[in-house]
């Protein structure tokens, strides 16, 4: 029972990771999601029998099945590489690892500038409309105002 | 020998093709005479060939699929024959008269396709195979969007049109086929029309004729499914002499003709097929004879003379089988006659426009002979075979089996319709007469009047002696029904019916023609109805919008919007699954107390990695989730897994720091709903995903396989890892298949860093004081660089140790090379600048060279039976064999794939040290 929740818990957190914004936290929630599947495939093998399946004269009634613990490290190995090489896309091209052509809500470039107000008027001339929010917000994610977010339809 | 001579006609027409292109392109426009010649002689052959056969009917089979029963076809019947020769016949004056017709120059896709055309046409009326039937049809359905297209870019939008209505009936075609074969159980067309399924089963019978129909209604432009043949003449006159008159529109008829073996008598059929011919056949002549455009008028005409064939094949006896076979011959003569004379009158004259021309039988004499004597036959004047045609097509309406109401009716619709033709028939010679015109044309060259003689020579000589196609006529009928009696033609039967009829055309026609201002007034006085065409292109654009407002909801390049539905989609599936297998909470004690542990740990970590507000914390959070996962593997006895799973969430770690310098501190901020939805979708999928681990864990069984590897291993490869065993001895495939999988990565790694470059080293958030010891970043790295001498041997000693002893004890080839990759990652991490830092050696020469090497193994593996099969020897009561060298292998592959990540990733040569102040320590930005 334990071991379900955990694969629950893990899967619920990758699906909700990799529904977010920016590469990083999407690569994260695929981390999660094959933690998830590969504790699905170990634990199949039945959560009964738990001894490693290493040495001579097994006893098959207490020995784990080493047919799913053989997949599953293929599998990690696997979604390493794969992990490499989504890491890699996250920074390349221009910009950052945003997964979104809309303005709002990106994050902000701190150019090299030497006095506060200066910054802050920088800022403020270039991103209009969320920077107060962003510079003034609190815990909780803010509402951005009602500008839409689809400015990617090709 | 008839068996194979069948085939070689279709491949003798395809082999024209591809005369007629190359011949196109370096012959000119002459090679016109050559097609003319080849497809004339293609007539011949076939007509020998029907005047040798010894058998009733000539059939040819090439086996495909003998399991399923399909084969390839071909069959020479009466009706075949004669729309073989139609075909052939019609081609070769076309080509002919293409010679002169088209300008000087290359015209090898234009040859090519007409003559592919010709051969799509032949196939069709060969074909005795309700698959080849149907191939052959979309054929031509191609082939005529290609050649209405050869016109140029005003030829792009009545192409598509064409292309969309038979398109439409091609499918309906497919699904009347598909219906028939696995109805009858056949895909043989005579045994498919033979069966005895069209009388037992009139639902069935009902639905298929009617798919038949629509197919042949859209191919031979019926209303209201005509609208494209009006408009297909955009095309050259030699596509609409071909095409439009003799060749694609009578694809539909054959069709019908064929089908009526098993469809003639039927009511639907019939009902259908009348009705719809008889009033195609009066409302093509009305509009027809609103037209002033000469081609348009017989491009209505067409869609008029096609509804009478309809009708006619629809009353289905043998009769009316008769006149409408009479008719496709004589129709194909006078209407391809008619377009080339138009055809010659638009190049001598430079319009079509019958209000413009004048005067034509002074000034173009032999043009305008041909023209009345093809519009004669058209009108339905005796001697012309035009006539004998149209007595023949009253008399099927005549003799029809149906309530003399009905009978009475059809008679007055069709002489309507026949009288219409008359009188636009007439209205076609209008440019006859008059004055001449101020530039008067000249007459057209010999070259090109000999095929447009021919053509309406044929008309006369078919109708003075007809006895000449009595055979064939008859043949043809007899295909369809056998039972039809011998065709009787003749220009004068007595006082029939029929003839009456006739009269009754030639009266009412004469009153059309005499009074026609009259006529021109009181249609002028109804509206032009809706053009089809415009409905047709509201059609078409209409369910483009349709497509775009569908394709709408994931056209953007968001992620987000890609993944939540099949995420959502995949979780509603898994819940149903989990529910239906029904929800198995487990009330046994295979839970451990540490089970319980892992879990509260992992739930604080993934907790704290969703709310993670950084990515400095993303990173040092995500590892959490990983290093309790190793210790359930331990726990669940996958030692070797929980290792890799270690070491793997290390490196991945690693990894993610050498980014952050490049990322941007925080992330970007979305709106609280779109947050909502991807916690909805994410509950959803975890719940769906309880209800599926709650299955698969509740099932506890060993698998036989595992069982058998259990008991095995040490006997078949002495080693005591079996999990080890499994990876490099028994299934040493699957990971031969993942070192190219790394392979892979490391590939695409190095070429997106290679076109697409790394974003800049961005400005550090930390503001440093020169006096801090963190300024420097040698000193920095001084703790670091001291543990790395101490602990970098023992890495490499770790590494080796676990390589040779991954057979027996946890270990193996991907923990090795995982270990060595730690160490180079801390001489990575640790070096203070990118100088050091530079690792010799080339990444994707290891990787390949770990591939090459599993390679050369596996190939050994070959001498001994299969690929990558292990051969084994012992050593002083060590086992030794060549799955050892392939653990090399993966070592090597697993090394590289990381060396490139590092390599490629941490080193950047304008880095930016972090921004100095004098002033104390300031944290601006970030969190």
């Amino acid at each position: 029972m334990a071991i379900a929740l955990t694969i629950a818990l893990l899967f619920g957190a990758g699906v909700f990771m990799i529904l977010r914004r920016g590469l990083l936290r999407v690569i994260v929630g695929f981390v999660l999601l094959s933690h998830a599947v590969n504790l699905l495939l170990v634990a199949s093998g039945g959560l009964s029998r738990r001894d490693a399946p290493i040495g001579t004269a097994l006893d098959p009634s207490t020995t784990a099945d080493p047919l799913p613990q053989a997949f599953v490290l293929t599998a990690i190995v696997i979604a390493f590489a794969v992990t490499v090489f989504l890491l890699v896309l996250s920074v390349v091209g221009d910009g950052d690892d945003d997964t979104e052509l809309s303005l709002e809500g990106r994050a902000m470039e701190l150019p090299d500038l030497d006095e506060d107000d200066e910054i802050v008027a920088f800022h403020r001339a270039h991103q209009p409309t969320n920077w107060h929010a962003y510079l003034d917000r609190t815990d909780d994610t803010p509402d951005t105002p009602d500008a839409s977010e689809r400015r990617g339809v090709r | 020998m008839s068996t194979s001579i069948l085939p070689l006609l279709l491949a003798a027409a395809l082999a024209l093709v591809i005369v007629a292109w190359l011949g196109g392109r370096f012959a000119g426009r002459a090679i016109g005479w050559a097609i003319a010649t080849g497809l004339g002689s293609l007539f011949a052959a076939t007509v020998a060939l029907w005047a040798t056969k010894t058998a009733e009917t000539l059939d040819a089979s090439q086996s495909w699929l003998p399991t399923l029963g399909l084969a390839l076809r071909l069959r020479l019947d009466g009706l075949s024959l004669l729309f073989a020769l139609v075909v052939l016949g019609i081609g070769a004056l076309v080509m002919a008269y293409c010679v002169n017709y088209l300008p000087p120059g290359r015209h090898g896709p234009f040859y090519a396709l007409l003559t592919f055309f010709a051969f799509a046409m032949l196939g069709l009326v060969l074909a005795d195979d309700l698959i080849l039937l149907w191939v052959f049809w979309e054929f031509t359905t191609v082939t005529s969007f290609l050649l209405i297209q050869q016109v140029g870019p005003k030829g792009r939008r009545p192409a598509i049109r064409t292309f969309v209505v038979t398109g439409a009936g091609g499918l309906s075609l497919l699904a009347a086929v598909t219906l028939t074969a696995t109805a009858t159980g056949t895909t043989r067309l005579t045994d498919a029309l033979a069966s005895p399924l069209w009388t037992q089963r009139p639902a069935t019978t009902a639905l298929v004729g009617t798919l038949v129909a629509l197919a042949a209604f859209t191919k031979s432009a019926q209303f209201p499914l005509h609208a494209w043949l009006p408009d297909a003449m955009v095309a050259s006159t030699p596509v609409s002499a071909y095409l439009h008159a003799a060749a694609m529109v009578k694809a539909g008829i054959y069709l019908l003709l064929r089908f009526s073996t098993a469809f003639a008598g039927t009511p639907t059929w019939t009902l259908l097929l009348v009705t719809v011919g008889l009033l195609t056949a009066v409302y093509g002549a009305t509009l027809a004879l609103r037209r002033h455009d000469l081609k348009e008028l017989l491009a209505y005409s067409t869609v008029s003379q096609l509804g009478f064939l309809v009708a006619t094949i629809g009353v289905g006896t043998g009769y009316a089988l008769v006149g409408a076979v009479v008719h496709v011959v004589a129709h194909a003569l006078f209407k391809s006659a008619l377009f080339m004379s138009v055809g010659l009158i638009d190049h001598s004259a430079g319009t079509r426009d019958l209000r413009r021309l004048s005067g034509l039988r002074r000034s173009m004499p032999a043009t305008a002979v041909l023209l009345s004597v093809a519009a004669a036959s058209m009108a339905g004047l005796p001697p012309l075979f035009g006539f004998v045609s149209k007595e023949a097509m009253f008399k099927g309406f005549a003799a029809a089996p149906w309530a003399s109401g009905l009978v009475g009716a059809a008679i007055v619709v069709a002489v309507a319709g026949a009288s219409l033709t008359f009188a636009y028939s007439a209205r076609m010679l209008l440019p006859l007469f008059g004055p001449p015109m101020d530039a008067p044309p000249h007459e057209a060259p010999a070259a090109m009047i000999a095929p447009v003689a021919v053509a309406a020579g044929g008309g006369v000589v078919f109708g003075v002696a007809d006895p000449l196609l009595t055979t064939f006529i008859t043949d043809a009928a007899r295909a369809i029904a056998p039972t039809a009696s011998e065709a009787d033609l003749s220009l004068w039967h007595g006082l029939t019916p029929a003839l009456g009829m006739t009269l009754a055309v030639y009266v009412v026609g004469a009153l059309l023609v005499i009074g026609r201002r009259r006529v021109e007034s009181v249609q002028g006085a109804f509206p032009t109805p809706r053009r089809a065409v415009d409905v047709l292109e509201a059609l078409i654009s209409s369910s483009v919008r349709a497509g775009r407002r569908l394709g709408d909801l994931t056209r953007s390049d968001a992620l987000f919007r890609h993944l939540l539905p099949p995420l959502v989609a995949f979780s509603i599936i898994g819940l149903a699954g989990a529910t239906a297998s029904g929800w198995r909470l487990p009330a046994d004690s295979t839970t451990r107390p540490l089970d319980w542990a892992m879990l509260a740990l992992i739930a604080i970590g993934v907790v704290l990695t969703l709310r993670a507000r950084s990515r400095v914390a993303l990173v040092t959070i995500v590892g959490v989730a990983g290093f309790a996962m190793a210790v359930l593997f331990v726990s669940l006895g996958a030692t070797d897994v929980a290792l890799t799973q270690l070491l793997v969430e290390i490196l991945t770690v690693v990894v993610m720091v050498l980014l952050l310098v490049r990322l941007p501190t925080s992330f970007h901020v979305v709106r609280r709903r779109r947050l909502r939805v991807a916690l909805s979708a994410g509950v959803l999928a975890g719940v769906a995903m309880l209800g599926v681990a709650l299955v698969v864990v509740g099932a506890d069984f060993l698998s036989d396989a595992g069982r058998t590897y259990l008991a095995r291993t040490k006997e078949l490869t002495g080693a005591s890892n079996v999990v080890n065993s499994i990876l490099v001895d028994f299934r040493a495939f699957d990971t031969f298949g993942e070192l190219v999988v790394l392979g892979m990565a490391g590939v695409a790694t190095a070429v997106a860093l290679q076109s697409r470059g790394l974003l800049p080293l961005r400005p550090s958030p930390l503001v440093v004081p020169d006096d801090s010891p963190a300024a420097d970043p040698v000193a920095n790295g001084l703790v670091l660089r001291v543990i790395d001498r101490l602990v970098g041997p023992l890495l490499v000693v770790l590494s080796l140790w676990f390589f040779m002893r991954g057979h027996y004890y946890p270990g193996g080839g991907f923990i090795a090379a995982l270990v060595a990759s730690a160490g180079l990652c801390l001489i990575f991490l640790a070096a203070p600048d990118d100088r050091v830092a530079r690792l010799r050696g080339s990444a994707m020469r290891l990787i390949g060279a770990g591939i090459a090497l599993a390679t050369v193994v596996g190939l050994v593996g070959l001498a001994v039976g299969s690929f990558l099969r292990p051969i084994g020897t012992k050593v002083a009561d060590f086992s030794i064999s060549t799955a050892l060298l392939f653990d090399v292998g993966v070592y090597l592959a697993v090394i590289g794939l990381v060396l490139a990540a590092l390599r490629l990733l941490g080193t950047d040569s304008d880095a930016r040290p972090p921004r100095r102040r004098p002033t104390g320590i300031t944290v601006k930005g970030g969190e």
